[in-house]
């Protein structure tokens, strides 16, 4: 079988060469799309950030780095960066743990396992607007479930305005974010573990490993290669997802809860600021490519 | 014994809580679409409603709305569909043939995706503007291919490295072409795979909300997720809930309904995407 591998892949020179045409055709669609909507408005983001383009009617006056240092300059850029690495932080951990626990749960034995584990992914599925306003009403001070839930047990006198203060505002976004992403890192453990090795378990039992020394020794290694893969991904997207704080909190109350998503939309989209928008933009894509090139080089992440 | 009375106990008790954590507020969502306005200001609030009534649907099914439902509809269908075409013979290219910048570009695919869509947008926007595409489908499946298309090549590719090879090394034998060994014996083949990837796809897209946002002003071609922002209104302290709730039942029926169909195939699928990669 590896002499015809040879023969239909490399060996012949006729041969390669029609793949190479192959492969190149086949894959121009990709191309384009890498140059068209990645590339293209990558260096363009980057050229913006120099420029003060506010206007499409007037020329992008270059401005050097102007914006950058305006940025380092206001209070917001701190709250901005502290905001999104904050939040990025504790919904990420909290995915992780979260998502490992409810899958070793559901990896038992019990009955209506099957439609548990349908029902879990339904946050996942459902738009991030409407998960943003279910969250909003639940913690709305007057009509909430958390208010009214909080009073009955006496364990609040009078209603918590929840989203009015920037420390519980970041709570409830943690909350939603944790409510929308973590089902998708169940399932995702969940198929992981059913590929654990039963004997190995057995193996572990009989040598009288408990719970935890099963997990440390068998399941973790096992499925660690899921885990860098997740938690990578798990981060890309709750750094850029923009729906849960525009609908929640709008980045508010004075833009104590803006992250990135939310406050370059804002400077670009409504104050008209591209110029401004792009630089924060870029600092955005360095603190994320820096963080995602180091977390493949240190976790030996194969892509 | 006893120890695994306690142990079955502590088990369920913790399904529960998992049902109860998962499960309240779409419960709530839903029972709030069904409540008369009466019922929305109860203290403490009633988790079912006690008269369950139509009307918020009624208060929401206006002519717009129906039209942003199909434009959502439109959107999310073109998008999924060009994806799918579009992806099909590079995800075989990355999976079976060997050639140099292959990894290269398959890694800049994937870092692509990893990319904040608000780096991207501001150039998009321009795009869009220059082409005169503001208010149109066309602005919003083409500003959708940059999320949607690396994640469906990646799955895509998966998928076809899980057929073996060895039946288009006989095909190739015989005589085939490339594209009709993959026509003939790999599409047939990746059935589950485009069904699973396009169920993806789908449900990313009709969640999809920024390019909406700042692509469309007009309100007929705004799409469910934006629309939905016009029953909150302008002040914070009028929202009309029922109306909100019963907008966004309508809003989530559709994937969960399509989730619920594939979601084996699915869950499948983005394993193996992720083992793979």
């Amino acid at each position: 079988m590896k002499e015809i591998t040879e023969a239909s892949y490399s060996v012949s020179r006729k041969k390669l060469d029609i793949d190479v045409i192959a492969a190149v055709l086949f894959l121009s669609p990709i191309i384009i799309f890498l140059l068209a909507l990645f590339f293209y408005p990558l260096f363009q983001t980057l050229w913006l950030s120099f420029t003060s383009f506010s206007s499409f009617r007037e020329p992008q006056a270059f401005v050097g780095f102007e914006n950058y240092l305006n940025a380092f300059r206001e209070p917001i850029f701190q709250t901005v960066v502290t905001n999104t690495a904050v939040l990025t932080f504790f919904v990420v951990f909290v995915d992780f743990v979260l998502g490992l626990g409810v899958a070793l749960l559901l990896n038992q034995k019990f009955k209506g396992r099957s439609i548990v584990r349908a029902l879990v992914i339904l946050p996942w599925a459902m738009p991030g607007v409407v998960a943003g306003y279910l969250w909003r009403f639940i913690f709305n001070p007057e009509l909430g479930l958390v208010n009214a839930f909080l009073m009955s047990v006496r364990a609040i006198d009078g209603y918590i305005a929840w989203l009015d203060h920037p420390s519980t505002a970041l709570i409830v976004l943690i909350i939603s974010y944790v409510w929308k992403g973590s089902p998708f890192f169940i399932i995702i453990y969940l198929a992981a573990l059913q590929t654990v090795s039963e004997e190995q378990l057995d193996a572990a039992l009989i040598d009288g490993a408990g719970f935890w020394q099963k997990l440390r020794y068998i399941i973790l290694p096992h499925i660690s290669p899921i885990i860098n893969v997740t938690v990578l991904l798990a981060t890309f997207w709750t750094f850029n997802y923009f729906e849960l704080v525009w609908v929640i909190t709008g980045g508010g109350p004075y833009d104590s809860t803006q992250i990135f998503p939310t406050y370059i939309y804002q400077s670009a989209f409504l104050w008209r600021t591209f110029g401004r928008a792009s630089a924060y933009a870029v600092f955005d894509f360095i603190m994320l490519a820096t963080f995602g090139l180091l977390f493949v080089w240190l976790r030996k992440v194969k892509l | 014994m006893i120890n695994f009375k306690l142990r079955t106990t502590l088990l369920y008790l913790a399904v529960a809580i998992l049902v109860i954590w998962i499960l309240l507020p779409i419960v709530w969502m839903v029972s709030t679409a069904f409540k008369p306005p009466k019922e929305q200001f109860t203290a403490p609030p009633l988790l079912f409603p006690l008269n369950p009534t139509l009307s918020n649907f009624e208060t929401i099914a206006t002519p717009w709305f129906i039209r942003i439902f199909v434009n959502s509809l439109i959107v999310s269908t073109s998008t999924t569909a060009i994806v799918i075409g579009m992806s099909l013979l590079p995800s075989y290219s990355f999976a079976r043939f060997r050639f140099r910048l292959r990894r290269h570009i398959f890694y800049t695919l994937i870092f692509s995706q990893m990319f904040p869509l608000a780096a991207l947008i501001i150039p998009i926007y321009m795009i869009v503007f220059t082409f005169n595409l503001l208010d149109t489908y066309y602005a919003l499946v083409i500003a959708n291919l940059t999320f949607t298309v690396p994640t469906s090549v990646w799955l895509m590719r998966s998928f076809i490295l899980g057929i073996p090879v060895e039946l288009e090394e006989a095909a190739l034998i015989d005589g085939c072409s490339k594209i009709s060994a993959f026509a003939r014996i790999v599409l047939p083949l990746l059935g589950p795979g485009i069904a699973s990837t396009t169920t993806y796809i789908f449900i990313l897209t009709w969640q999809e909300f920024l390019f909406a946002l700042t692509f469309i002003s007009l309100d007929e071609m705004k799409t469910l997720t934006v629309g939905i922002l016009r029953f909150i209104g302008q002040y914070a302290y009028a929202i009309d809930w029922g109306a909100v709730m019963a907008a966004s039942t309508v809003a989530s029926v559709p994937v969960f309904v399509l989730f619920m169909l594939l979601q084996r195939q699915l869950i499948a699928g983005l394993l193996k995407g992720a083992l793979k990669t």
